[in-house]
């Protein structure tokens, strides 16, 4: 240890230098206040004796200077005094020095404080160190979350949050609080939105986020129905996810044409779907287990479906709005909730009053951070003027190609053959900007062959109030007892000169269905979209064999 | 005989110092004599504070090398410095001369011989 003595005295440092260079310390001596305070900057000593009274500057300055230049090391000072007064005492301690040891110099004492010290200081100096440690280890630990933030943000992006009908508040940070909000348009024209919660808190509850968006974008582009999204989403996560860390899930579809909002709740508290104009507010509770905890042979997907209108609102939030708590230890809460979207039914910005709510309960400017919620109103038709994102590339692909596909009883209305056809159609590149038209002419060429022809399903029981519940639930009924008939899908896609040609040919069972009598129907009507649309899509439309068999020609020029 | 030098803490010191306890007693010699000379013109001044410095000084070296009684004479004049009380000290003064002498006299005899 290195030790800096300061005495005017020279018998006193003679016995002094002598005891501390026995105990094997390095010893640098000084006469004045003056020389300590050099010495003292010069050395860098672990520890000072410094006596009180000296002719230049006494000790207690030459401690209080010391003192207040030390940067990050702590050097204990000692005073060697003969000084008895209480109050002169006090004042080496006052003053900065941290003991004091009474003269005569007794050698024993002497070795016994600076071993004393020695240990305070290891001390210090750990904690200096590990101080240093944490700061470096903390700083790492920001550079890398931004980092993942930034990533985590690309992948898990913001999708068509910022669409005028959407209103939402998440925090920038949300990912690592386990929270996520993806948003999408679908090749079918509606919009779709997923709110996820998972458990845990940091990196672990962020993992999730990125098979979640991906499969969530990724398919929802391709067309896949919302419960293949969910059952795909529910098995990878099963896969991957470690125990105890699972997924809370509410997403919704609203179907501007069908004007329905198609909702599942899979272990998030209530969301609501609001009607406006009756102040009717309807709860939709959890009817399935959080994602990630069912094997996929146990995965049921059973949606609520209510009609959604320009009066009609949707709202869901994660558990932090539910659980924020005030200072009284006591949470928010569902009722609260409810009550709170009763009395501003007509706000424009719910999202926002029920923030402004929650801090006005809890007093806490900061509890918003933790909350995540989304509302969305009946999203603008744009099906018809679809955006060109896609700029034409060389003729490439399946551009001169057929291809047919047959299902049959056990596969038909389990599997969802759309997305796959629609994929190897836009193997020609220069169809992807046609996405959108092909998946709503095959759907809807599909969807009518196995629910009006197969199945046999009138679409005029949609017309009731209650209509698509009755609906869905007929259809899902009788596809459970289908054991026979078939839907075969056949695409050709043929060059012309200026673009091309896809000739759909779709062939199924059942009675069919007559083409004349769904085109003199009203367009208005609930049922009626699907065939006027196609009229408007395709370049022609024929019906053979009783409406049986249906063939559309969709054509395409470059330029489109 | 009477000692000026308390003979169990030049024990300790001999234990201590080994080689260098000629060293300190040379060391306190010149020190002390230098010292008690000043003491005598700053006593004869009336200065107070210089006085009471220069016997806190003597004190404590003369104690650090076992002259206690030396010592004990230093810390009479050093408290009736401050004070501000000179009535006694030409006796102290006297007092402090005579014993250093023979300190001194005992230390040359004895430790530096």
């Amino acid at each position: 240890m290195k030790i800096l003595i300061v005495d005017d005295n020279k018998v006193e440092r003679l016995i002094l230098l002598k005891v501390l260079q026995q105990e094997g310390h390095q010893v640098i001596e000084a006469e004045t206040g003056t020389q300590a305070i050099e010495a003292f900057f010069e050395h860098s000593p672990s520890l000072v004796f410094l006596d009180v009274l000296m002719p230049d500057i006494d000790g207690y300055e030459v401690a209080s200077k010391i003192k207040s230049a030390e940067n990050s090391m702590w050097v204990p000072i000692i005073f060697l005094t003969s000084l008895t007064d209480a109050y002169d005492l006090a004042k080496c301690i006052e003053c900065g020095g941290d003991d004091f040891v009474s003269k005569p110099i007794n050698p024993i004492i002497i070795k016994a404080k600076v071993n004393a010290f020695s240990r305070i200081s290891n001390l210090y100096e750990t904690i200096e160190k590990q101080k240093r440690e944490i700061q470096f280890h903390n700083d790492h630990l920001i550079q890398e979350q931004e980092a993942a933030k930034r990533i985590f943000n690309n992948i898990a992006h913001r999708g068509c949050l910022g669409a005028k009908n959407i209103n939402y508040h998440l925090s920038p940070m949300s990912i690592f609080n386990g929270d996520l909000m993806l948003a999408t348009e679908t090749p079918m024209g509606s919009v779709r939105l997923l709110l996820a919660d998972f458990t845990g808190h940091g990196l672990p509850a962020a993992i999730g986020a990125l098979p979640t968006s991906e499969i969530f974008y990724g398919m929802s582009l391709k067309g896949y129905a919302v419960s293949d999204v969910m059952m795909e989403i529910n098995s990878r996560l099963h896969r991957v996810l470690p125990r105890g860390i699972f997924c809370c899930v509410i997403t919704a579809e609203i179907d501007p044409f069908d004007k329905t909002i198609t909702v599942w709740n899979a272990g998030a508290p209530e969301a609501y779907v609001i009607d406006m104009e009756n102040e009717n507010i309807e709860l939709i509770h959890s009817n399935h287990l959080p994602l990630g905890i069912t094997s996929p042979l146990n995965f049921k997907y059973e949606p609520t479906v209510i009609a959604f209108s320009e009066n009609h609102k949707f709202l869901a939030a994660t558990d932090g709005i539910i659980e924020a708590t005030n200072s009284d230890g006591d949470m928010f809460g569902g009722d609260r909730i409810l009550e709170t979207i009763k009395s501003n039914i007509s706000q424009p910005n719910l999202c926002e009053t029920l923030i402004n709510q929650i801090v006005v309960y809890t007093e806490d400017a900061d509890q918003g951070d933790d909350l995540s919620l989304v509302e969305i109103t009946m999203p603008e038709v744009s099906l018809q003027d679809e955006v060109q994102k896609h700029k034409s590339q060389a003729q490439t692909g399946t551009l001169d190609s057929a291809f047919s596909m047959c299902l049959r009883g056990k596969s038909l209305g389990k599997f969802d053959p759309v997305p796959m056809i629609l994929q190897n159609l836009v193997e020609c590149r220069e169809l992807i900007n046609h996405r959108t038209r092909l998946f709503t002419i095959l759907s809807e060429l599909f969807n009518n062959a196995l629910e009006h022809g197969v199945l046999g399903l009138d679409s005029a029981i949609k017309n009731d109030k209650d209509g698509f519940a009755k609906y869905y639930q007929l259809r899902t009924d009788k596809l459970t007892k289908l054991k026979e008939g078939f839907v075969e899908v056949k695409f050709d896609h043929r060059p012309l000169d200026e673009g091309g040609e896809v000739v759909f040919d779709v062939i199924g069972t059942g009675s069919g269905f007559n083409l004349e009598e769904v085109l003199n129907k009203p367009k208005n009507s609930f049922s009626g979209r699907g065939l006027p649309l196609l009229m408007d899509l395709c370049h022609s439309l024929e019906c053979f064999d009783e409406g049986r068999h249906v063939k559309a020609v969709y054509r395409w020029n470059v330029e489109d | 005989m009477s000692s000026y030098i308390d003979s169990n803490a030049l024990d300790e010191l001999r234990i201590l110092m080994g080689d260098e306890l000629k060293l300190l007693y040379e060391t306190f010699l010149e020190d002390a004599t230098a010292k008690v000379q000043q003491l005598e013109g700053v006593a004869a001044e009336q200065d107070f504070d210089k006085t009471g410095r220069l016997a806190h000084s003597l004190k404590g070296s003369s104690r650090n090398i076992g002259a206690f009684y030396l010592s004990d004479l230093c810390e009479s004049l050093e408290k009736s410095a401050k004070i501000e009380s000179s009535d006694n000290w030409k006796f102290l003064i006297s007092d402090i001369k005579d014993s250093f002498e023979r300190t001194a006299a005992e230390i040359n005899h004895s430790i530096l011989q």
